[in-house]
């Protein structure tokens, strides 16, 4: 679930603009995930690559080698979509679970 | 190999110059370990790229490559592994080929030099034949063999932390190299039956025949 859950949140990230993995493990761990190396993230991005979720283009830099900038496809933004449906869902459950444990229910 | 993946290959080998050393032996285990898997090398070449351009610009960051890789180097090759396409049962077998006739056509490049140079100093006439015997060709194999074992074992052990007793690896290595070099020595001394016998220049035909099919297969299979 937590590897899905990585998935969506890099799709998020990337949704918000065109970047590359370092900044995505940058920004993930400014969110409150922790350090997330670019190793880390790389797989995960070639899978979603694979799935045609998002598209790489490869751009110069100024301060090193090429870098490949993703952005996401249409298939990404209804992924990302659902995913956002199942998080609040998720995320509603778990808080009525929690609910009822402050009112002394279970 | 193909045209994409010796440009690509070229690029690379071009780009990883610019690794520093310290950074140089995860690398390198890296790649080793990527090579060992059923990825073709159009796409081992790709992720190689990949993975130089993110060391490099951890570089200019001024990070190393633990902090670039976070450490699980081993879990990262094999999540890359696992996400990439994986050869066919075809490919396999072509790749199979491939390097068995690749070992052909050297072992047998080999042979032809030896026997030129025995026919000329026995009998003048380097160009009268080339002879096989069963002990050669079973020598051939073993080599074959020993040889894919070797790089199979190299590849999948790239990641081995465990301390390795420098003197126990080599009395390992030396009573390993000893028994292939008997067992060779054997079979090239008690087989000795002419099992082909063939002109020199149909030998060379062979060996650029092999050597052709070779090519081809690496381009279209690798």
């Amino acid at each position: 679930m937590l590897k899905g859950m990585l998935d969506g949140c890099i799709l998020q990230v990337i949704n918000q603009k065109e970047t590359y993995a370092y900044i995505v493990s940058k920004e993930l761990a400014k969110c409150g995930f922790g350090e997330i190396s670019e190793g880390t993230i790389y797989p995960i991005i070639l899978r979603l690559q694979k799935k045609e979720l998002i598209s790489a283009t490869v751009k110069k830099s100024n301060s090193g080698p090429s870098r490949k900038y993703y952005k996401l496809t249409s298939s990404g933004e209804e992924v990302l979509k659902q995913f956002k449906r199942d998080w609040d869902e998720l995320n509603n459950a778990v808080g009525s679970l929690f609910h009822l444990e402050l009112e002394g229910k279970i | 190999m193909s045209r994409a993946s010796k440009a690509l290959m070229k690029n690379n080998n071009k780009k990883e110059k610019e690794i520093l050393k310290e950074n140089q032996e995860i690398y390198t285990n890296m790649v080793i370990y990527l090579r060992g898997s059923d990825m073709t090398e159009y796409n081992q070449e790709l992720i190689r790229g990949d993975l130089i351009d993110m060391i490099i610009d951890g570089q200019n960051r001024g990070d190393n490559i633990q902090k670039v890789m976070g450490e699980n180097y081993k879990e990262i090759c094999d999540e890359i592994i696992s996400t990439m396409p994986q050869k066919t049962t075809i490919e396999k077998i072509m790749s199979f080929f491939t390097f068995t006739f690749r070992m052909i056509w050297i072992l047998g490049v080999a042979l032809i030099i030896k026997t030129l140079i025995h026919n000329i100093m026995e009998v003048e006439d380097g160009f009268i034949n080339y002879t096989l015997t069963s002990g050669e060709i079973l020598n051939g194999v073993i080599i074959v063999i020993v040889a894919g074992i070797t790089v199979n074992y190299i590849s999948k052990t790239s990641f081995n932390e465990k301390k390795h007793n420098r003197l126990m690896l080599f009395i390992k290595t030396f009573i390993i190299l000893s028994m292939i070099i008997a067992v060779m020595s054997f079979s090239s001394h008690y087989f000795d039956y002419v099992l082909i016998n063939i002109s020199m220049l149909a030998a060379m035909g062979i060996i650029v025949l092999l050597f052709t099919v070779e090519k081809a297969l690496s381009q279209k299979y690798d």
